[in-house]
């Protein structure tokens, strides 16, 4: 065997970092300490960037910089309802002043990213990234409902029905027409002496044929399901609905709210009935004054599409469309907050799992968004 | 500091609080076995040695935890059960293969022709925090083996299987790369302050380049091999976390899969706070002497994303030569013009931790090169 000179690969490499463990003072291992306990779960937070540009004069001094932290930290919440919570923007328009008045306790943590002191306009610039203490921001949020009754809230039931395709039908049309031509033709001569007369004909027939190809019509199979229903749930519940369940409302309404008719409408057609919806809402406002009285129905619908294999992480994928929308019984059925049509992706290592993580997500993104309008319209 | 029985206050907050240290020191990690990076579509393409070594019963898979039973972590507890990512304990480690590649060349030698062989296998040690999406550690492990063969050898497959074999499992005493990844996984120490985040964004190639790719490559597997490259170097040299540059399937599937919650899979990667932008805008090789000179020439640009600051932009080049060009009758010159570009990247990296004056006055196209990286360089710096 030859040897050749090889580029020099190294076999073993040591961290470059080590363990930044802080030999603190007797205050921070206390701080430590709380800060173990209290530490809230990975799922709670969320990131926000957020920045700042303020009057710093030449040199920015303690004060001026942490100026531009808490503005930033009030710009990174900002951005957050803006983007992230768009439904929410009346209620944190409602309580941005008692927000800001306390913003560091809205916010687990904070990175700066960049500084920057410009001199010749003495601006001082901060960029940083916010944990933001997400249920504390919705609760604020959900809050701002003036007149909410503290306490319990209204009584509301929902129902929501899934559909997932499971086959086609493929469809075309062929049409054929015939053409039939027939030419005659007669000639004649006629020379000195002779006469000679010929006639000739000629039939044709063409054939036109023409195809007309149908869009594939989808086969669906139709559903209520528990991972919407206990998403959907929990984020009713936890803004003081008091929830329902929508087979009890269906009972006392004499079954005019009918679950298996909204299936079969959305098994069928691309929405639910406008008979169906009817008897939904005179069964609902029968129930007026009663104990079992209801003051919010929300339906709505989802589609869920084939999963596919995601060729980048090699996960199933499922893409889940959802609309809804709840009507105030108690104002002849008005529609008091519409969602959708919103897209939410689940990936899963199975179908199973991918489409559990798209209908999850797609739940509580509906149920959150119909809560923050309700909200803010003082509904709650 | 107040007494309390003849017992000092702080020494009853110290046995309270020390304990707690352990087991904060003690952080778990949960074992994801040998991962691949890259797309799922690109496993067969980009490591079908291994996967042919692993398949079945996975051979590799249980080398690897039987010398992690014998060389367990010193410095963090790795759990081969489910996660909880409610529990706030996501970290997930994986030696995630980064890259295969063979190399065959044909010499035409005084003593006759012969087929020069090179088996090259990269390995990265991960220690990854699947919550928060970025990596924690990266520690590279690689070997390569040469092996010359008589005459003008086509079909290398076997040869290239064996001489694998043998970079994963050892030979003759020298420990393999499932040992030295071992070695590695003892040592790490991992971090309990994350910092600033980082991410190589996108990788461009350029229109010129794309003749140069060898058949089995195509331009979006290059741009993650290079991404891949780039990244891991960042993560080693410049010691700051990294977010990776494509989800894949480590990222996105198999990590994941080590916790017992369905919505892991779900998890995006975050934004970054700088991003790195590559543009490789051109490959060169030409001869010098009796060596074959290849080149790399690339584009590099440092943002922040959130306000698009620019702080690095520039044009950069680097080469590296390979000896004895006139004894080649045929070349691989994939492999070096890989290597010409990696070798840029490397530098690059170096750079922004150490920038060297000297360095940027013969590699960089840009005037201000070098004051670019001094003035951003403590981002780079504990």
């Amino acid at each position: 065997m030859i040897s050749w000179p090889l580029k020099a690969y190294e076999f073993i490499k040591q961290p470059t970092r080590s363990t930044r463990w802080r030999r603190g003072r007797f205050g921070f291992l206390v701080v430590l300490l709380a800060a173990i306990v209290v530490w809230p779960g990975a799922s709670m937070a969320i990131e926000q960037k957020g920045v700042a540009d303020i009057d710093a004069g030449r040199s920015a001094d303690r004060k001026e910089r942490n100026a531009a932290v808490e503005e930033a930290l009030r710009n990174a919440v900002e951005t957050w309802v803006a983007e992230k919570q768009p439904s929410q923007f009346r209620n944190y328009q409602q309580v941005k002043p008692t927000i800001d008045a306390d913003i560091e306790s809205y916010v687990l943590s904070h990175q700066v990213i960049s500084t920057d002191h410009d001199r010749k306009t003495q601006r001082y610039r901060v960029v940083l990234r916010a944990t933001l203490n997400e249920p504390k921001l919705l609760d604020a949020l959900l809050a701002a409902s003036a007149g909410a009754p503290s306490g319990d809230g209204s009584y509301l039931t929902f129902l929501f029905v899934a559909r997932e395709q499971i086959g086609t039908v493929t469809q075309s049309e062929k049409e054929a027409t015939q053409v039939k031509s027939r030419t005659e033709a007669i000639s004649r001569e006629r020379e000195e002496n002779s006469a000679a007369q010929t006639r000739s004909q000629e039939q044709s027939v063409t054939m036109r044929q023409s195809e007309r190809t149908m869009r594939d019509r989808a086969l669906w199979d139709v559903a209520t399901s528990n991972e919407i229903d206990a998403a959907m749930g929990e984020v009713f519940t936890d803004a003081d609905y008091l929830v329902i369940d929508a087979g009890i409302v269906g009972g006392a309404s004499d079954y005019q709210l009918n679950t298996d008719s909204f299936i079969e409408d959305y098994r069928t057609g691309s929405d639910i009935r406008a008979e169906t919806k009817r008897a939904a809402y005179q069964g609902l406002a029968s129930l007026r004054g009663t104990d079992d009285e209801i003051q919010y129905l929300a339906i709505g619908t989802l589609d869920i599409e084939a999963a596919e294999l995601d060729d980048k992480t090699g996960n199933h994928r499922v893409v889940v469309a959802v609309t809804g929308e709840v009507w105030s019984v108690l104002q002849r059925g008005a529609t008091v907050a519409e969602v959708g049509p919103v897209t939410m992706i689940g990936e899963g290592p199975s179908e199973l799992v991918a489409r559990n993580n798209a209908l999850k997500a797609a739940a509580r993104r509906a149920a959150g968004d119909l809560v923050a309008k309700l909200s803010g319209r003082n509904i709650r | 500091m107040a007494a309390y029985g003849g017992l000092p206050l702080f020494a009853i907050l110290f046995s309270i609080v020390f304990p707690l240290r352990d087991a904060f020191a003690e952080q778990p990690a949960y074992y994801a076995g040998l991962a691949f990076l890259g797309d799922f579509n690109y496993i067969d393409t980009n490591y079908p040695m291994t996967q042919a070594l692993n398949a079945g019963e996975g051979r590799l898979d249980r080398a690897l935890v039987d010398a992690l039973e014998k060389s367990p972590p010193e410095h963090m507890e790795l759990r081969y059960s489910l996660g909880d990512l409610d529990r706030t304990e996501t970290l997930v480690l994986a030696v995630a293969l980064d890259r295969e590649r063979v190399s065959r060349e044909v010499l035409d030698l005084s003593t006759g022709v012969r087929t020069k062989l090179i088996v090259e296998i990269s390995l990265q040690v991960l220690l990854y925090e699947l919550a928060g999406g970025y990596l924690v550690a990266n520690v590279p492990v690689s070997a390569a083996v040469n092996h010359v063969l008589d005459g003008n050898v086509g079909d290398i497959d076997d040869e290239a299987l064996a001489l694998a074999e043998t970079l994963y499992l050892g030979h003759g005493g020298t420990p393999g790369l499932l040992e030295q990844a071992v070695q590695s996984i003892a040592a790490l120490e991992p971090t309990d302050a994350p910092g600033l985040r980082y991410q190589l964004a996108s990788v461009g190639i350029h229109d010129r380049v794309l003749p140069l790719l060898p058949g089995q490559i195509d331009e979006r597997l290059f741009r993650q091999r290079l991404g891949q490259f780039f990244s891991a170097r960042l993560s080693e040299h410049a010691g700051v976390d990294v977010i990776p540059f494509t989800r894949g399937y480590a990222i996105g599937n198999q990590l994941p899969g080590r916790f017992a919650n369905g919505e892991a899979f779900n998890l995006e990667l975050p934004e970054p706070d700088y991003a790195f932008h590559v543009e490789l805008k051109n490959l060169s090789r030409h001869e010098q002497d009796s060596n074959l000179v290849f080149g790399a020439q690339a584009h590099l640009t440092l943002e922040e994303p959130f306000t698009g600051s620019v702080s690095i932009a520039g044009d950069y080049r680097a080469g590296i030569f390979k000896p004895a060009a006139g004894l080649r009758i045929e070349s691989d010159d994939w492999s070096a013009y890989e290597d010409a570009a990696e070798n840029l990247l490397d530098d690059l990296v170096t750079q922004l931790r150490s920038p060297d004056r000297g360095w940027h006055r013969q590699h960089a196209r840009v005037a201000d090169s070098y004051s670019q990286f001094n003035a951003k360089k403590e981002l780079f710096n504990d």
